[in-house]
């Protein structure tokens, strides 16, 4: 008998409390449909992870070794993300990249603030990270710079990614007036031709690694994916990146990130700063796009819609869906959706360059 | 967990070159998409007249 019940001596309230996290996670991954393919393997390793002397823990950190601290997962999972975008939008229109540019302050004004509340500089950066909305980057730079809060910080990545719908209406009413939500922005697109879409992924990637060496694994994956895309020649190959290959590596990716959530580790208080310091570097992306959406707004003829530099996030399509949506909800005949797909895209580029920055700046000195 | 200032000072310098430095590459592209659009546009014309 003690053989089979002696594991129940080893149960701590931790424990319990990380199989309640674990299944808030299945909860909102079945129920609300909140990026499912990560957060219910993430919920289910969690209660796994959380027995006491559990094997589970031992088979998934030979998975977290072999995909996670090599950043071999994220770097896959990029393929698939770039053969599912299209950037049609934003090479019809190129200026929309400043957009990109602009909704990334809030991952240095994180940093900042995360310096300040005393987190060593690996785990600032990492932390700061969260704020570029794209969860590959962020398990990416928080495993390069060993940070110690890995899971948390990939927890928080993806909860402020699928709380996006919430998030950014608030900020943007916030910081934006009825009128400015309500003007209309013309939709004239240049000519693309194939031989853009083709040489585009290769000359970004070609600037990232010239520019931040560090990226050239991020951008180039990433701009990997979409040549496979646009090349037109390996369709086969391009719907495997999208479907079979992103599932399958999230699927993974969320079982192995498990490994680091156990109650020891997690439930400590900086858990909770860093969920807070996420949302932090979410809010201030939100600000940083509409505030340089007003500033050009100060010497353009043609006012543009500030509420499109919101969408230069890296969270690809629902921003700009949420940001056409807003339109529409305060003025019905208002359609910037191409806009703000553009500007969203700008942002996937952009988040992943922000995190070969952060990388380039930061590694040396830690 | 405590406030370090000190610390807060020093990454404002990261805050600054880590924004800027993300609209100088940026702009990098910019410029690339124009100039590769040009180029591209160009190449298909040259190509449309050899087959008149």
């Amino acid at each position: 008998m003690t053989q089979i019940f002696g594991n129940f001596a080893d149960l701590t309230v931790q424990m319990v409390i990380m199989w309640i996290i674990g299944g808030v996670m299945i909860y909102l991954a079945i129920k609300k449909e909140m990026e499912p393919t990560l957060l219910l393997p993430m919920g289910f390793g969690c209660i796994l992870c959380n027995m006491p002397n559990s094997g589970m823990v031992h088979t998934l950190q030979i998975l977290f070794q072999a995909g996670v601290d090599n950043e071999l997962f994220p770097l896959l999972l990029f393929i698939g993300i770039g053969a599912m975008i299209d950037f049609g939008p934003l090479l019809a229109d190129p200026k929309l990249l400043l957009f990109g540019a602009a909704a990334q302050f809030g991952i240095f004004f994180t940093l900042s603030m995360a310096s300040l509340f005393g987190f060593e500089l690996r785990d600032a950066a990492s932390i700061a990270i969260i704020g570029a909305a794209d969860g590959p980057t962020s398990i990416f730079v928080a495993q390069t710079l060993k940070s110690n809060y890995t899971a948390a910080i990939i927890v928080a990545a993806y909860s402020y990614m699928a709380l996006v719908p919430i998030v950014q209406p608030f900020c943007i009413r916030l910081v934006t007036t009825k009128e400015e939500r309500c003007i209309r922005m013309e939709y004239t697109p240049g000519k693309i031709t194939k031989t853009t879409r083709i040489l585009f992924p290769i000359v970004v990637s070609a600037i990232a690694s010239l520019v931040a060496p560090d990226s050239a694994a991020l951008v180039g994956f990433l701009m990997f994916g979409n040549l496979l895309r646009e090349c037109g020649v390996l369709r086969g190959l391009s719907e495997c990146a999208q479907n079979t290959l992103a599932n399958l590596i999230s699927l993974l990716l969320g079982l192995t990130v498990a490994v680091r959530m156990q109650a020891n580790s997690f439930l400590v208080p900086q858990t909770l700063m860093i969920l807070g310091l996420g949302l932090i570097a979410f809010m201030f992306d939100t600000f940083g796009g509409v505030f340089f959406g007003k500033f050009i707004n100060l010497f353009a003829k043609k006012k543009i819609n500030p509420m499109i530099g919101a969408a230069g996030i890296s969270a690809f399509p629902m921003s700009s869906r949420v940001i056409a949506k807003m339109a529409r909800d305060e003025d019905p005949y208002n359609f910037i959706l191409m806009q703000a797909a553009g500007a969203n895209v700008a942002g996937q580029v952009a988040s992943v360059i922000a995190g070969g920055l952060v990388l380039a700046m930061i590694g040396p000195l830690v | 967990m405590s406030i370090n200032v000190s610390a807060f000072i020093a990454s404002l310098r990261f805050m600054i070159e880590g924004w800027l430095g993300i609209f100088v590459v940026m702009g990098v592209i910019i410029a690339c998409i124009y100039g590769l659009n040009r180029f591209s546009e160009r190449l298909e014309e040259k190509a449309g007249k050899s087959e008149e």
